[in-house]
């Protein structure tokens, strides 16, 4: 085959980044190593939850990160950014005022229609929960198009817990939504849940047979919870992951984030363990 | 009327040209290409031959190019840069400006075998399909001449007709048939017919039909007589459609391990393939300015997927040569319908630890058979749990 007469020559290089502007930084955990950066007053493009667009401190890298806000809202978009490598360190020295590179939105984000009419389980551990966020968020602000919500949220500690105000007083506080919140290891004060999240997924959900869980976290802790959504009996095919790797260009061509013969970052993030079954285990 | 590579209806278009015309070709080649174009030929130099940017056209000499069998380096460099500058930038925030490099100058790529044009083929496959198309490539592809020349002589280390092609497969803008002194040119896109129609406004030229049919025949029954390599007897296009079963047995071989043993995860096999196009993004920062550069990379290096905080699905070599090879020759045929491989044979000849894709190509295939025969007899393929009937 041979595509070189309908080329996008004039079109721009989707690699080279438009500048946006931090508006607002948002510690998050205790440790400060998880903020959220609001950029923008309005989003530069539409977008779904479970997206991910690149975030660059411009001479230190670029992020794949998922976008936490959601469309449903105005406003700008919103990141959750651990810091962890050259870049999201660069990222954190940042605030109100300053400049980054952002380019997207990428991937395939959450299947919102096949969400439609179900009962949904968030299983989000640590950073994991800010793409799952945009789509708690989304759900509630078309609530009656869903069944009933139920949000595990999970983290190494107390303090590293992300959206603390959410987690505790806005999400319970919607109807028909449950919010269950477990930490690895307590503190003094703690009353709530000291256990693994898979485990307490294990424990708690009770499936319905309209039951979808959507899971995003750290690759052993999607292991776990993957297999303790199975062992509940939800089918392969209701079980929905989110996938973090390592993405340079975002678009499925760099090679990065090949497996089999998808792109994660074109093809996914977003899979379910379904179609996933179907690809070589390498992530 | 026939149907041109790029898929244009057209009226057969040929030439007959004395070889010692190969300039006015050229000439020909730069005009359609436009007045800024740059021409690539390979020339040889301390024993190699050399992709070189050549300014005096009339100077090249076809006949030295029957001495060789390709170039050490394939010419992907020249549409797809080993370092590539993304943008700049100046200033520090909040007063960063970035600044695009202008477009390349458009190329012509005169004398490349059959093997690298279809290689550009398969590169518009991989990054030009799709939502989201590389244009930096786009850009200089669109506007790159490809002259084919079809090869006259195979060393062991060729490996087209393991890969489905041939010395003569039509590839490129236009192919050229070498024949003794003459130079039989076939168009076989709409830039080719424009060389062809720019260059008989310039010299009178005989139509060539029937000589191309027939010199191709001859080239084509002449290259099954070079030594035998590795890859002899192979066909890899027998290799299977990617249904999941046959690719999930293909990725669980267990002779991965014994066949990555001797690698060295030096790269070098990416690196002078015609078709791998992985690369990295880096930032450059120099004082308050500085470049984002795009340069090749290769899937079966070191931590090319450790993440920040060191999550790394790959950290073994053989787990990352399992990726190479199956990206050639079993995924990326799956999304386009082509072997990502072009048999050129540079990965084999330059490997230093002796590695061969004609070996991964062996074991795949018969992993292939293996899942087709277990498929007959109504086993389930090793490591896979068999379908509940329900």
């Amino acid at each position: 085959m041979s595509c070189r007469d309908s080329l996008p020559v004039s079109s721009a290089d989707p690699l080279v980044p438009t500048l946006a502007v931090i508006e607002q930084v948002i510690a998050e955990t205790d440790s400060g190593l998880i903020r959220t950066f609001v950029i923008g007053e309005e989003s530069p493009f539409p977008y779904r939850p479970g997206q991910c667009a690149m975030l660059s401190a411009i001479g230190a890298g670029e992020s794949m990160i998922a976008m936490a806000s959601t469309p449903s809202r105005g406003g700008g978009l919103e990141f959750t950014v651990k810091a962890v490598g050259g870049n999201t360190h660069a990222l954190h020295q940042l605030g109100p005022g300053d400049q980054v590179g952002l380019r997207g939105p990428y991937g395939n984000g959450f299947p919102l229609e096949r969400l439609a009419g179900r009962d949904i389980a968030f299983v989000g551990g640590g950073i994991g929960m800010s793409g799952l966020r945009s789509l708690v968020n989304y759900c509630l602000d078309d609530r009656e198009r869903y069944g009933r919500l139920t949000v595990y949220s999970g983290a190494r500690s107390p303090g590293e817990l992300c959206y603390r105000t959410e987690l505790t007083e806005v999400w319970p506080a919607a109807p028909r939504t449950e919010v269950m919140v477990t930490v690895d290891q307590g503190q003094p004060g703690w009353s709530g849940n000291v256990g693994l999240l898979p485990d307490y997924v294990a424990a708690n959900l009770e499936p319905s047979p309209d039951q979808v869980a959507v899971v995003c976290g750290p690759p052993v802790m999607i292991r776990y919870a993957t297999e303790a959504l199975l062992r509940l009996g939800l089918r392969p095919e209701d079980i929905i992951l989110t996938l973090e790797l390592k993405m340079q260009c975002g678009i499925g061509r760099c090679g990065r984030c090949n497996i089999g013969d998808k792109y994660v970052c074109r093809d996914g993030p977003v899979f379910t363990v379904a179609e996933l079954g179907r690809l070589p285990e390498e992530l | 009327m026939t149907t041109a590579r790029d898929g244009s209806p057209r009226r057969r278009h040929t030439g007959n040209l004395s070889s010692d015309r190969l300039g006015a070709l050229a000439r020909a080649a730069l005009a359609v290409a436009g007045p800024d174009a740059v021409l690539w030929a390979p020339r040889q130099a301390a024993q190699r031959w050399a992709w070189e940017p050549i300014t005096s056209p009339d100077d090249l000499d076809p006949r030295t190019w029957r001495r060789m069998v390709n170039t050490r380096i394939s010419p992907k460099g020249i549409l797809l840069p080993q370092t590539q500058e993304v943008f700049s930038w100046q200033g520090r925030t909040p007063k960063i400006a970035l600044d695009v490099p202008p477009p390349p100058q458009p190329a012509v790529i005169l004398g490349l075998r059959p093997c690298d044009a279809v290689a550009f083929d398969r590169l518009d496959e991989a990054l030009l399909v799709g939502e989201w198309p590389d244009v930096a490539y786009a850009r200089a592809r669109s506007r790159a001449v490809l002259v084919t020349f079809a090869c006259e002589s195979m060393s062991p280390e060729c490996m087209c007709e393991a890969a489905g092609l041939s010395p003569t497969t039509p590839s490129g803008d236009l192919l050229v048939l070498p024949a003794g002194e003459s130079l039989l040119l076939e168009a076989l896109t709409a830039k080719g017919e424009a060389v062809l129609a720019e260059l008989e406004g310039r010299e009178p030229m005989p139509e060539a039909g029937s000589l191309v049919d027939a010199r191709r025949e001859e080239l084509a029954g002449a290259a099954g007589h070079h030594a035998p390599g590795l890859a002899a007897g192979q066909d890899w296009t027998r290799l299977p459609p990617a249904d999941p079963e046959t690719v999930l047995a293909m990725f669980g071989m267990p002779g991965w391990e014994e066949l990555a043993r001797p690698c060295l995860s030096c790269g070098l096999c990416a690196f002078v393939c015609p078709t791998c196009h992985c690369f990295a993004l880096t930032d450059e920062p120099r004082g308050d300015t500085g470049r984002r550069v795009r340069t090749w990379d290769s899937c079966g290096l070191t931590d090319f997927m450790r993440a920040a905080g060191g999550h790394d699905p790959r950290p073994a070599k053989a787990q990352r040569m399992r990726q190479r090879f199956l990206h050639k020759l079993v995924y990326h045929r799956a999304a386009h319908g082509s072997l990502m491989c072009t048999g050129c044979g540079r990965c084999a000849a330059g490997c230093p630890a002796g590695l061969h894709i004609a070996t991964a190509a062996k074991m795949l295939l018969a992993a292939a058979e293996q899942v087709a025969q277990d498929a007959l007899s109504g086993c389930a393929a090793p490591g896979r749990p068999q379908e509940d009937p329900q």
